[in-house]
């Protein structure tokens, strides 16, 4: 994909028009994309258009389903916690109804003829601009709270899983390590097992009983465990996913496959970052100490741990340059949300291409929220990605080289003739997890990962 | 397709730390621009262009890599067939300077002598700014046995005077026939066989 957009631009090379061409989402598009980008920005318009349908449609039978008897709520109730989260919701449209508020936010992926000539300078949705900085922490919206719930259980369940071996490990103090790893293995299967019984016998489940929401409710209400099993919709959930979300819902959605609010340990967020303030309160604390003694102060001992300090104010104004939302405000929230990581995982601590999902996130949802989701992307799925050695990219890297070796042997052999490794070409394209590579419209990539992300054992 | 086979190519990589420039300069030679702000590059990113000398016509790949010291463990296979290696600092920047012996260090582990090396300062448009003045680059670079240009990306200040430093100095510039024999393994390899080039067509290798 670069090297053909690397031909292009010498096709009609220093003409080329440069200026900072910006997507739907705001991001500059680059200089050697803007002309395909042009190409294909009026089927990015229309397929957006047909997403959003889909998505819409699925929403509102999600809310049919929210509205049945579920965990002891009665739809009452339910009708009351929406309309109260939706009053919640600063940057939503107030609107009488937590539903219709659903409907609205349906409006907004360039659907109106007003933007058909800027739609190169479109500017992100008010929403999303408004959402960051303001909001430290919020809950999604209701009817995605049946997705949350099913993702939250599996988040619930790995949390447990852990503890059980935390506990294992703590009993016998030295187990063997193919003990331990044959014991993880058979979890792992039993999970995966569990998982697919359940999705077999769920249709003959629905067919044998007549009245579908009495037995829904019961055994809701009898077990938690075999809620996966009421989830008629996850296949078409991943359908979904697969075919894109749209614009409007990926803050949301991501952060209800995440299973944020399972996650989310209340002030864990605060206190990283009030580490800042206690070591720079013990820094001054030293110096007058060292003052009063009058012995040099090594306030360098302090800065040492965090040498990725610099490293993450270099990076703040090269995050996605002239993004409307990414104003002092924003890098300020940037630079928190990079801070809180890198002392969350001090192994890892930052690095680059981080800048961009994170700034990514705080574009779709609130700063704490974008945290706990960073923090499930990079501990959970790209564990041992960015750190020092980067032994998981290479790995990934060259098992992807292989992949491609076996299926696509023409296009290898044309690299090896070229001298040109497929790692080279695809490497940017994992360590940036598909940002900035396919153009945003169709940014699936980041979804789907996001919605696989409590799949992995 | 015999003459545009005929095209050398010259893989030039970009190394240096994080924010020295480097896009800066490969963005100002391709398009002749600068922006106050890039997007941080990560990993690696390529771009071509061709460049018309007086005497021949020369093909330059630019390799733009991710300056942190991390990625540095990525790094070695985007050196090991390069015919230059240029070495950015920011000439504001004392600790990029000194960084350079090893960016410098690791080409040269790669590569041997087997490579052109330009260290180039960066940023010259920041005077109140500087730490690093034109003699201790130079000497630097003396020290090192590699060449060395100051610019500035941001002003235009001498990156074309680097490319043409550059191309100056590719192996291959007197005698036009023996380069091909030493300098373009990947392509040489095919058409210095006749057989072997229908396999491959030749305009393809060169299309990007």
């Amino acid at each position: 994909m670069k090297a053909r957009a690397a031909s292009t631009a010498v096709l009609s090379p220093p003409l080329l028009s440069f200026e900072h061409k910006r997507d739907a989402y705001g991001f500059a598009v680059r200089p050697q994309h803007v002309q395909r980008y042009h190409e294909y920005a009026n089927i990015y318009k229309e397929e957006e258009e047909e997403r959003s349908d889909r998505w819409k449609d699925f929403l509102d039978r999600q809310v049919e389903f929210t509205q049945l008897p579920i965990n002891g709520l009665s739809s009452e109730d339910h009708k009351k916690a929406l309309h109260v989260e939706a009053t919640e919701q600063e940057a939503q449209v107030t609107s009488e109804e937590g539903t219709t508020g659903d409907d609205l936010s349906f409006k907004k992926p360039g659907s109106d003829g007003s933007t058909e000539d800027a739609k190169m300078e479109c500017v992100p949705a008010p929403l999303e601009i408004k959402t960051h900085g303001v909001q430290i922490w919020n809950e999604i919206r209701p009817s995605l709270h049946a997705i949350e719930g099913m993702m939250s259980k599996r988040v619930n369940r790995k949390n447990n899983l852990a503890k059980k071996e935390q506990d294992i490990e703590i009993g016998r103090p030295l187990p063997p390590v193919e003990e331990v790893k044959s014991t993880k293995g058979a979890s792992e299967e039993d999970s995966e097992e569990e998982f697919y019984d359940v999705e077999r016998s769920d249709p003959t489940q629905d067919a044998s009983s007549s009245d579908s929401v009495s037995s829904l409710g019961h055994s809701a209400a009898a077990d938690v465990a075999p809620f996966e099993s009421l989830v008629p919709w996850k296949e078409e959930l991943e359908c979904l996913v697969r075919g894109g979300v749209p614009m409007a819902l990926r803050g949301e959605l991501w952060q209800a496959f995440v299973g944020v609010r399972a996650r989310r340990a209340e002030k864990y967020y605060q206190d990283l970052l009030g580490e800042e303030i206690n070591s720079r309160d013990r820094v001054e604390q030293q110096n007058l100490q060292s003052e009063n003694s009058n012995k040099v102060s090594n306030s360098a001992s302090v800065s040492v741990p965090e040498k990725w300090k610099g490293q993450i104010e270099k990076d703040l104004p090269r995050t996605f340059p002239g993004h409307p939302a990414l104003d002092e405000g924003g890098r300020n929230a940037l630079r928190r949300l990079l801070t809180a990581y890198a002392r969350h995982n001090p192994s890892v601590g930052y690095c680059q291409a981080m800048n961009f999902f994170a700034g990514l996130l705080l574009l779709l949802m609130p700063e704490e929220n974008a945290f706990w989701t960073l923090m499930s992307i990079l501990d959970d799925y790209f564990d041992g990605y960015y750190s020092e050695e980067m032994i998981e990219s290479q790995v990934d890297q060259l098992v992807f080289e292989e992949l491609v070796r076996e299926r696509f042997p023409k296009l290898v052999n044309h690299l090896d003739y070229l001298g040109v490794q497929v790692a080279w070409v695809t490497g940017p394209w994992f360590l940036s997890i598909f940002m900035n590579m396919p153009p945003w419209e169709s940014g699936q990539v980041l979804c789907l990962i996001m919605h696989n992300l409590n799949l992995i054992p | 397709m015999a003459p545009v086979s005929a095209l050398a190519k010259y893989k030039l990589v970009f190394l240096g730390d994080q924010s020295v420039g480097k896009t800066s300069i490969i963005t100002r030679f391709m398009y002749d621009k600068f922006d106050n702000t890039y997007q941080g590059t990560i990993g690696i990113d390529f771009l071509s262009k061709t460049m018309y000398l007086e005497d021949r016509t020369v093909r330059l790949q630019l390799w733009d890599t991710a300056g942190q010291e991390r990625f540095r463990s990525l790094i070695p296979s985007y050196i090991r067939d390069s015919s230059v290696a240029v070495i950015v600092f920011d000439v504001a920047s004392r600790q990029s300077f000194l960084n350079t012996a090893k960016w410098i260090e690791e080409v040269r582990t790669e590569r041997g002598s087997d490579v052109i090396i330009v260290l180039v300062g960066n940023k010259t448009d920041l005077v109140d700014k500087r730490q690093v003045s034109i003699e201790e680059g130079e000497a630097k670079a003396r020290d090192l046995n590699v060449m060395f240009i100051e610019t500035s990306a941001k002003a235009g200040f001498n990156i074309k005077a680097l490319f043409r430093k550059i191309a100056a100095a590719l192996p291959g510039m007197e005698t036009l026939s023996s380069a091909k024999q030493e300098d373009m393994v990947d392509v040489n390899l095919k058409s210095s066989n006749p057989g072997a080039s229908q396999s491959q067509p030749q305009s393809g290798g060169c299309a990007c």
